[in-house]
């Protein structure tokens, strides 16, 4: 199915981001990012759920305000996190959450619930389309990027976002190591580079090291909860102190009111990265209007404290990677708040040299997404990835100690054996807790899976040996082993983390997505069997009228039959029958098309014109398809 | 354990295709990769010497050289077969540079190999550092005690730093030891007729047993570092 015209797979990568999203794929040798017809790449993640008309991206942005209480955006934020986890958030949203299921977030629009992969998959969904249309066929495999410091719980949502929006997932790529492979194509040379990229709602750090075309990964750190969102937000709170200052109360915390709020911090935030001043107005319902100009250092007075939070990861990178700043050849920006002044030198500082900003930082994660999904597509071999796991992996051991049997930054496909032994006299059984942290106990770190190695015989404390081994594949997809090797019994698990959805919902979610596909599918492929039905009859008329001579009236009884027919299958939407139909009145005019191939030779040589007249469509529209 | 040499003169032939290989990597013939042979320790996989002095850049350049035959990602779509040798022998590549390519952690290695089973780094402090390690103990329970505003918070500051300056001298004169070590050893490993000679074996063991010792010094030391470095910044620390 997902065969190019040159009999190639299409993998497409896409960067799934907090603010907006891109879908980029690899032309010839270049990677590209896919526009709509006005030219715009990015998809803002934003999902509009009216019950009339749901829509998603520029389409969903439109009624930011006057659909205010339908609006969903920053699901990134949410993918994978308990309720507990949203924090301040919520005061800043127009969105509600309902927090009565057992620590899953879920958020509400109207009357309907729904989880972060859901939503995320609409927007899947709607890339997933751009790139159908461009490509002119479904699009099914596709590589999507997360943010490096995602642990396993939101690597799975990102996953399962995928898969209800009916991609297969190839690869989840790091973000800022896909940046750094749009950075590093065309560079042959070794070099060390970092990568900051500070997106809507997330940053991470990661160094890598480029030699010959291999990426290697050294190191890397970040924060899941940490963007231009959280600048908004400190906006916001500065539009509220200005709106009580004039009006003398505070405004409605309606949905309305905090679209207004946001929509224009984000407004005043961007125009301030090339303005050193800018004014802004805020009309909230009810109230006299607020005006007022905001310089870019009050900005960045507003918003240093956060900015800040990035500079530890930095440094913990670097020395994890055993790197001084003069060591880095490079520093290359990713994400939209890159492009704040206030960042810049904060990176200039930390890094002791000026940032490389040739690269879009909007764009530059879905390239390498697309670079990363031709290798793994197979048309690429020059290049190659090497890239580690975040956080570090391992078991819970007794009182509660955290024992890591992989440790972060250790580059994947990795696997590690350790032995371990029981504690009680006569023990048979031994539960395992495998967690992902760097915390030096196992209940501050995030729990993967548990499991059981049973049937162990009985023998004294300290006798058994049980071997545990870790095993990571190039997928960051965990597996681990227990055995006792004493009396060979075994258990092996793969560990799945939960996303949040149990496998039913996701099941049952993808199988309404992929009827949802089929009708899209199926509506595309009647429309082009119709178009093609059409001009064939078109051209069966015209060498019917012109070329009547040359067949018997049964033929044209014949032909005339099949056309009929070919008619009537156009009314409904089965394109089976349409194309059944197209193949018939091919089979019926193919005589026919032959005597006019040979009357155009003719009366070419007597006319002595060339022979291109027998180029001329014969009737039926493209026999040469279906014959040997 | 084998030696590299001996593991050339098996001749083993190709999984799928059963030609016999030139290279353990890949079959010349159906240019499928080969599974990690049996009892290949790392440094034969990456085709380098057991010495304890290598050159790092060697290292990494035949990691990467493998890296780019064995790394799954360009065999998304061939056999099952060959899918797991290529996560298997990925898997053990980079662990194998892992640990190689730190002198201490290939020192360790080594130490594995040459004693047959997993041996157990010395955990017992090292004589000659224990008094140092007391001392400082006792003055970091000081600065942690002493107020902001006392005037001895300073004066021991300044004595934990000159002190911190002087380990990291101390830490990097083991490093100097251990190449010393490493360079006596891979001589006399060089300059044997055969390693299971009485006299070679006893100078093997001994040279063994004192970079195990530089080993632990070297671990302690750098602890030490760690906790004086984590109080100074007003972490708080269990002390060693």
């Amino acid at each position: 199915m997902s065969v190019s015209s040159e009999g190639r797979q299409i993998v497409v990568g896409i960067d799934l981001g907090t603010t907006n999203s891109l879908v980029a794929y690899v032309d010839g040798d270049t990677p590209r990012v896919l526009a709509d017809d006005d030219g715009n790449a990015l998809v803002p993640s934003v999902v509009s759920l009216s019950e009339r008309k749901p829509a998603v991206g520029i389409d969903a942005k439109k009624s930011w305000v006057d659909r205010a209480d339908t609006m969903v955006y920053s699901i990134k934020r949410f993918m994978g996190r308990s309720a507990e986890e949203i924090g301040q958030d919520r005061r800043y949203l127009p969105f509600g959450f309902d927090d009565d299921e057992n620590h899953l977030i879920h958020i509400q629009i109207g009357k309907r619930t729904y989880t972060p992969p859901e939503l995320s998959a609409m927007i899947l969904r709607e890339l997933k389309k751009r790139a159908a249309r461009h490509f002119a066929q479904p699009i099914v495999k596709a590589v999507i990027t997360v943010p490096a410091y995602f642990n396993d719980t939101q690597r799975q949502a990102t996953r399962d976002a995928g898969k209800i929006a009916g991609l297969d997932v190839l690869r989840i790529v790091n973000e800022p190591t896909a940046a750094a492979l749009a950075y590093g194509l065309d560079r042959k040379n070794k070099q060390t580079v970092a990568v900051y990229d500070l997106g809507g709602g997330t940053f991470d750090i990661s160094i890598l090291k480029l030699s010959d075309g291999v990426f290697r990964v050294l190191s890397t750190n970040g924060d899941t909860h940490l963007g231009g969102d959280d600048f908004d937000h400190r906006l916001m709170e500065y539009f509220i102190t200005k709106v009580e200052a004039k009006c003398g109360q505070l405004p409605q915390k309606d949905a309305r009111t905090i679209q207004i709020l946001r929509g224009e911090a984000e407004r005043v935030k961007i125009a301030l990265s090339k303005e050193k001043k800018t004014a802004f107005s805020i009309l909230l319902p009810g109230l006299s209007p607020v005006t007022g100009e905001i310089s870019r250092s009050e900005l960045e007075e507003l918003i240093e404290e956060i900015a800040r939070r990035t500079v530890d990861p930095c440094r913990q990178a670097m020395a994890d990677a055993n790197l001084k700043p003069d060591q880095i050849d490079a520093v290359v920006l990713a994400g939209g708040s890159t492009r704040m002044p206030l960042i810049r030198n904060l990176v200039a500082e930390v890094f002791c040299q000026q940032p490389y900003t040739e690269l879009n930082p909007d764009e530059v994660v879905a390239l390498g997404a697309a670079v990363q999904a031709d290798i793994l597509a197979g048309r690429r071999r020059d290049t190659l990835l090497l890239d580690v796991i975040p956080l570090s992996l391992g078991i819970e051991t007794i009182g509660g100690v955290f024992s890591r049997l992989i440790e972060r930054n250790t580059t994947i496909p990795s696997s590690t054996e350790e032995m371990f032994t029981t504690f009680v006299e006569g023990q048979t059984s031994v539960d395992f807790h495998v967690l992902q942290g760097e915390r030096e106990l196992a209940r501050d770190n995030r729990t993967l899976a548990r499991f059981k190695l049973s049937a162990i015989p009985p023998m004294p404390a300290g006798i058994p040996r049980i071997a545990v081994t870790f095993m990571i594949d190039a997928d960051g997809i965990l597996q681990v082993r227990a055995r006792e090797s004493r009396s060979g019994v075994q258990q092996t698990i793969s560990v799945q983390p939960s996303s949040g959805l149990t496998a039913e919902e996701v099941d049952l979610l993808i199988k309404e997505s992929f009827e949802h596909a089929e009708d899209d599918f199926n509506a595309r492929q009647t429309a082009e069997a119709v178009t093609e039905a059409k001009t064939i009859i078109r051209a069966v008329d015209k060498s019917l009228r012109e070329n009547a001579d040359l067949i018997s009236e049964a033929k044209r009884a014949m032909i005339a039959a099949a056309v009929d027919h070919l008619r009537k299958t156009l009314a409904g939407t089965d394109h089976g029958a349409i194309r059944e139909a197209i193949d018939e009145l091919d089979r019926v005019t193919r005589d026919l098309a032959e005597k006019m191939v040979n009357r155009a030779l003719h009366q070419a040589l007597k006319t002595n014109t060339t022979l291109n007249a027998t180029s001329k469509s014969p009737p039926g529209g493209q026999p040469s398809k279906s014959r040997p | 354990m084998t030696s590299p040499k001996n593991l050339e003169a098996v001749p083993s032939l190709c999984w799928n295709c059963s030609a016999q290989l030139d290279s353990p990597y890949q079959c010349d013939r159906c240019v499928k990769i080969q599974p990690w042979p049996n009892g290949t320790d790392y440094f034969a996989f990456l085709g380098l010497p057991r010495r304890l002095c290598i050159d790092l850049s060697e290292i990494e350049e035949r990691f990467l050289k493998l890296s780019r035959v064995f790394h799954p990602d360009f065999f998304q779509d061939s056999l099952p077969e060959e899918r797991d040798i290529s996560l298997v022998n990925a898997a053990r590549l980079n662990q194998a540079y892992d640990t190689l390519k730190d002198a201490t952690s290939r020192a360790r290695y080594i130490l594995e190999l040459e004693s047959g089973a997993k041996r157990k780094l010395k955990k017992t402090v090292p004589p000659e550092i224990a008094a140092e390690i007391i001392e400082l103990q006792e003055i970091l329970a000081d600065y942690v005690s002493l107020q902001e505003n006392d005037p001895a918070k300073a004066r021991t500051k300044s004595d934990l730093e000159k002190r911190h300056a002087a380990m990291q001298r101390q830490y990097e004169e083991t490093l100097e030891h251990l190449d010393r070590l490493f360079a006596e050893y891979d001589r006399v490993m060089d300059e044997a007729t055969s390693p299971f000679e009485p006299e070679v074996r006893k100078k093997k063991e001994d040279i063994l047993d004192r970079i195990d010792q530089t080993l632990a010094t070297r671990l302690y030391i750098k602890r030490m570092m760690d906790n004086t470095a984590a109080t100074l910044e007003g972490k708080d620390v269990s002390l060693l």
